[in-house]
């Protein structure tokens, strides 16, 4: 009877959650689906209406789509194993015994998270501008300016980079101290312990603090690639997707599909579609590397 | 006893609450207008003086750059919210804007008694016809006529040693100047041999060479022109500015025939691109021209509006021949307390070759929850008082004659010789509802071929193919 009475008031009580995770995350999920077979011009149509497969057609078409995902793919590629090592290095550093000014510096490493994205493009723009002090460094030290925004070293899918290094110069902190905080849970028996078998500090992260935070680094690491892949405020205050569509991302080519014109097909049916490539791509992404690195073992260790 | 005394202050407390929320002043009605780049300050002035005057409505001014302003725009025409009350187009946007805009007659029948403004005869009536009006039917104002302008040097120009310097150099250079001019299908003839006020793309192609320290190295100047080659707006004119020369030459009209709108400058008279290879190689010579001009300039992929603003205001720069009638607050104006490194020494004439239109208009939004006090507004905005305020904040040129012959004395030789000038005798884009695409589409092409990644008729070849694909032609 009080068991029954007890389910009965869990059930009331789980119906709320319920309702909002319905109204939130289900109904625009299956409503997502249901766009790809709609076009609906965001300034020429009245409403939605059906199109059936064609989504699907101008998509097998459509080059720039398939360029904007190489462009999120090379990004994410440059940036996370860059943050992942520089990261990882620099929490090996700040753990280490004889580093001074520790409290410092981890100061100064969290500025860049602390600052939101927008005003991190703005800011990197005058930097980057070609009388900016980046130039003015390099003119200083006798080396021509360059347009880094466009044609860094005369070649224009060189800008890639310079988007890379400030989502590298952002993000590298997180997993620093991710990485630092994994590294001081270690238990300090441990240390003690490869102390009096002589083992040197570097032998004793490499071989046994490093594979005890593993389910740390691969957590940090799917985090990251997920969120890498998403890049939009700093492209969108940089660059717009400039020059040309080079540094559009795949992300930012949705936002231009659906929500602007300056797109060949703009139209938010077909960003839909898009958007559940994304979603597909990012699924995929994770899975491998929940598998590769047996992630549910690594928790539960 | 205690408890009727509390009944009694409760019915007293409500009635006067009652009272009070009867009698009460309405709250003012919140009215969102979208405010778009150099013409903003302008229309925040005459809205401060408007919500003085009228103090049951409250503008909130929502300033954006065109890019930010015109996603949010659109992202309203998608979801119907009614987010801002008061749209701001550019005059390309017109086809695009227009369905979502109150036609001005439905507003007149539905408020007559709004009605302040009726003074329509007082517009120029080109640019009121093209971007105030579509398909017959006004869908609102002409808020800022802006007009393209070149702002130069002065002070280099009419500088006895530069003249000198500049003769000596075409003298050496001139056979070599020539063929430049000849390859992009310029006259040679024209290559200019004394330095004077720019008038073609003649004087464009070669004073700004003279001008550049890459070509020459005794240049008092680094940038021989700074030009903006990023976003899809910026490069959708400056190739409009390229072409146009060519588009109303009499070989241009022979082959394209008449210039007709909503098509502009550069398409045919039957609604095709007139930069078409297969109608003649203009298109893939005015791309060329474009990357060579590009090369006045250090980093024209990444330059936009502040940039170009800064290299010529700052000194880098002898000219920015492609800029706007809005800049002259900046540049002359307030050039003391802006740029104080060329105060004084900047003047101001027509673009070389012909100006490209690039008026700002205003309406009020279909999907408004206050149309009748939008509008009331916007009729405020085009009283000759408005129209003044907006120039003296903002140098948004106007848009009524009178107001154009009140202010000329004061300004002589900018406002009739140079902006009305032009104005009246533009280079007209397109303003179709496909515009965007357009624009994306010029913008995307030409870049790869700046980057060196294509060639550029194969740039003109699939800018044109995509251009007759986007419109179903």
């Amino acid at each position: 009877m009080v068991s029954e009475m007890k389910i009965k008031a869990v059930t009331w009580l789980v119906i709320p959650a319920l309702v909002i995770l319905l109204a939130l995350v289900l109904y625009p999920t299956v409503y997502l689906w249901g766009m790809i077979f709609y076009s609906y011009h965001p300034a020429r149509d009245p409403y939605p209406f059906f199109v059936g497969l064609k989504n699907f057609g101008i998509l097998a078409g459509d080059s720039e789509a398939s360029y904007t995902i190489l462009a999120m793919l090379a990004l994410v590629g440059i940036t996370i194993p860059t943050q992942l090592v520089l990261g990882s290095l620099l929490a090996i550093l700040f753990t280490a015994r004889n580093t001074c000014g520790k409290l410092g510096l981890k100061v100064l490493l969290l500025i860049p998270m602390m600052i939101p994205a927008v005003i991190i493009g703005l800011n990197w723009k005058m930097i980057f501008f070609s009388k900016g002090p980046l130039n003015g460094l390099l003119s200083s030290l006798g080396i021509p300016p360059q347009p880094w925004l466009s044609e860094p070293f005369g070649n224009p899918y060189v800008v890639l980079f310079s988007l890379a290094v400030l989502d590298i110069w952002q993000w590298t902190p997180f997993i620093t101290i991710a990485v630092m905080s994994g590294i001081e849970s270690a238990p300090k028996e441990v240390y003690e312990a490869a102390s009096l078998d002589g083992a040197s500090e570097i032998r004793t992260l490499w071989h046994i603090v490093l594979p005890m935070i593993k389910g740390i680094i691969v957590i940090v690491l799917l985090l990251r690639i997920i969120d890498s892949m998403k890049i939009f405020d700093i492209i969108y205050t940089l660059t717009y997707g400039g020059p040309g569509i080079i540094t559009t991302t795949f992300p930012f080519q949705i936002y231009k599909t659906g929500f602007t014109l300056t797109s060949a097909h703009p139209d938010i049916g077909y960003a839909s579609l898009l958007a559940l490539i994304l979603l597909a791509i990012s699924s995929c992404i994770a899975m491998i590397i929940m598998r590769l690195f047996h992630i549910e073992k690594l928790i539960w260790e | 006893m205690y408890g009727g005394g509390i009944v009694a202050v409760a019915v007293v407390a409500a009635a006067g609450y009652g009272i009070y929320e009867a009698t009460k002043p309405p709250a003012p009605v919140k009215v969102g207008v979208v405010a778009i780049a150099h013409a903003a300050p302008g229309m925040k002035a005459v809205a401060e003086t408007f919500m003085k005057e009228h103090p049951e409505i409250t503008l909130e001014m929502l300033l954006f750059d065109w890019e930010t302003g015109r996603d949010r725009q659109i992202h309203d025409f998608a979801t119907k919210a009614g987010e801002f009350d008061v749209y701001m187009w550019d005059c390309i946007y017109t086809g695009a804007f227009a369905p979502h805009c109150y036609p001005v007659d439905d507003l007149k029948t539905q408020y007559p008694e709004a009605e302040t403004f009726k003074e329509y005869d007082d517009f120029i009536p080109t640019i009121d016809r093209q971007y105030a009006q579509w398909e017959g039917k006004r869908i609102g104002y002409v808020t800022c006529a802006n007009v393209m302008a070149m702002f130069y040097r002065k002070d280099l120009l009419e500088d006895p040693t530069v003249k000198a310097n500049y003769k000596t150099w075409v003298g050496n250079h001139l056979d070599e100047l020539k063929t430049l001019a000849t390859k992009f299908g310029l006259d040679p003839g024209k290559v200019p041999t004394d330095l004077n006020v720019l008038k073609t793309l003649e004087d464009l192609l070669v004073i700004g060479r003279f001008f550049t320290k890459t070509y020459n190295p005794d240049s008092p100047t680094e940038i021989g022109n700074t030009i903006m080659c990023m976003k899809t707006h910026t490069i959708h004119w400056e190739y409009c500015w390229l072409f146009a020369p060519w588009r109303h030459s009499p070989e241009g009209m022979e082959k394209c025939g008449k210039i007709v709108l909503p098509y502009g400058d550069m398409f045919t008279e039957d609604g095709l691109p007139a930069f078409d290879p297969e109608i003649s190689d203009a298109g893939i010579k005015v791309l060329e021209l474009f990357k060579e001009l590009s090369t006045y300039e250090p980093a024209p992929m990444e330059t936009e509006w502040s940039e170009c603003m800064e290299l010529l205001g700052r000194g880098h720069a002898f000219m920015w021949a492609g800029s706007w009638a809005s800049t002259f607050i900046d540049f002359i104006e307030k050039a003391k307390e802006e740029y104080p490194e060329v105060a004084g020494k900047i003047g101001v004439a027509p673009s070389p070759g012909m100006c490209v239109d690039g008026t700002w208009q205003v309406g009020v939004s279909r999907y408004s929850k206050h149309p009748k006090e939008a509008w009331l507004y916007l009729q405020d905005l085009m009283t000759k008082d408005s129209q003044k305020v907006s120039w003296e904040t903002a140098s948004s040129f106007p848009s009524r004659k009178s107001v154009i012959e009140e202010l000329a004395p004061k300004y002589p030789g900018v406002f009739k010789e140079t902006f009305l000038v032009s104005l009246l005798n533009p280079s007209i884009r397109d303003f179709v509802p496909e515009d965007p695409e357009l624009e994306d589409s010029i913008a995307k092409w030409c870049t790869d071929y700046f980057a060196g990644t294509i060639d550029a008729k194969t740039a003109i070849t699939n800018l044109t193919a995509e251009w007759k694909k986007i419109l179903g032609k």
